[in-house]
């Protein structure tokens, strides 16, 4: 219908065009512009590992353990290392536009449960920094690390909680 | 401000072109993070590491105790009496199943004294050892065996002296 309509109207402006044919030059004019769009490929995340505290030994007084974005594991104030074995920071594979630049966002802080106590997981660390970069391949691995903050004599357990990175092209 | 508008165009342009794509701009990706906390780790001293009695001559010599608590001699040294001889034994209590390291004293440490003579005792020994693995109650047994360093008829007298034993989760 549209259409229809559409060349209609263009038979119009031919017929007056016709009728004046000194000024055909001047009623009529044509520029080019530049239009494009590039379609790319969605950025997605996956979750490779798990951020895994392993085993933490509380104390008389409150303290943390700290896992890096290189997988090492320290502790402060009352809080000291058990087993580490199996410990590891979260590592998420980043997937999308070759080359593209992204953003990334850790959460500020989660909770972590052992179904009746929690233990608060904050002051995420991200490697590498800066921006993201999907590079010639178009992914990009990160690994984050977070603070266990571990209250006095935490009651003992095995705490699991989930936690949100986003990740948007920039 | 003029770079700002451009981009808020270009944006806009965007949104208009991609609406029905835009939550691909960006992608969540959901970790977990996980923490047990165990009981601490403790050791306690039990039956004192006994050589009994040892006989010196103009040789200088050595009497073991092995964790098992059997006795040998070397060099000048003998043999006395067997009673009360001992492996030191420890009882090592914490987290159900956790393996933990063994840390006996160096050589050149710990001495036994008789009011102004002394002997050296090396060459610590641990079963089990260097690493060991509580049960399924939390619990294991650690015996301590050594070596005492006998002097050219070396003062009579009862000679006592203390150690220090450490154990970590690892």
């Amino acid at each position: 219908m549209m259409k229809r309509r559409l060349s209609a109207l263009g038979l119009a402006a031919g017929l007056l065009l016709a009728g004046g044919t000194g000024e055909a030059a001047q009623s009529s004019r044509t520029v080019t512009a530049n239009t494009g769009a590039r379609i790319i490929t969605a950025i997605s995340i996956t979750k490779l590992v798990d951020l895994e505290f392993k085993d933490i030994v509380p104390g008389a007084a409150a303290g943390t353990v700290v896992m890096s974005p290189a997988g090492v594991r320290t502790s402060t104030g009352g809080a000291t290392l058990g087993t580490g074995v199996g410990s590891s920071p979260a590592s998420f594979r980043v997937s999308g536009q070759p080359s593209a630049r992204f953003a990334i966002v850790l959460p500020n802080s989660v909770a972590v449960s052992n179904g009746v106590q929690t233990m608060t997981v904050n002051t995420f660390r991200r490697a590498p920094g800066g921006a993201g970069n999907l590079g010639a391949g178009g992914a990009q691995t990160i690994s984050v690390g977070a603070t266990c903050r571990v209250a006095a004599n935490q009651a003992g357990g095995t705490y699991t909680g989930n936690f949100n990175v986003t990740v948007t092209y920039n | 401000m003029k770079r700002m508008s451009t981009m808020a165009l270009a944006l806009a342009g965007l949104a208009l072109g991609t609406e029905a794509y835009a939550a691909q701009n960006s992608a969540i990706g959901t970790g977990t993070a996980n923490a047990r906390i165990i009981t601490a780790i403790s050791i306690t001293p039990g039956t004192a590491l006994n050589f009994g009695d040892v006989v010196p001559s103009g040789v200088v010599g050595t009497v073991s105790v092995d964790a098992a608590g059997v006795r040998t001699s070397a060099g000048g040294a003998s043999l006395g009496g067997a009673t009360g001889v001992a492996a030191g034994a420890f009882t090592i209590n914490g987290q159900a199943s956790a393996t933990y390291a063994i840390t006996l004293p160096a050589n050149g440490v710990v001495t036994v004294t008789s009011g102004a003579n002394s002997m050296a005792v090396n060459g610590f020994v641990s079963n089990p050892g260097p690493t060991g693995t509580l049960t399924a109650g939390g619990t294991q047994p650690l015996a301590v065996g050594a070596t005492l360093s006998v002097g050219v008829n070396q003062a009579a007298g009862s000679y006592t002296g203390t150690y220090q034993v450490t154990v970590a989760y690892n």
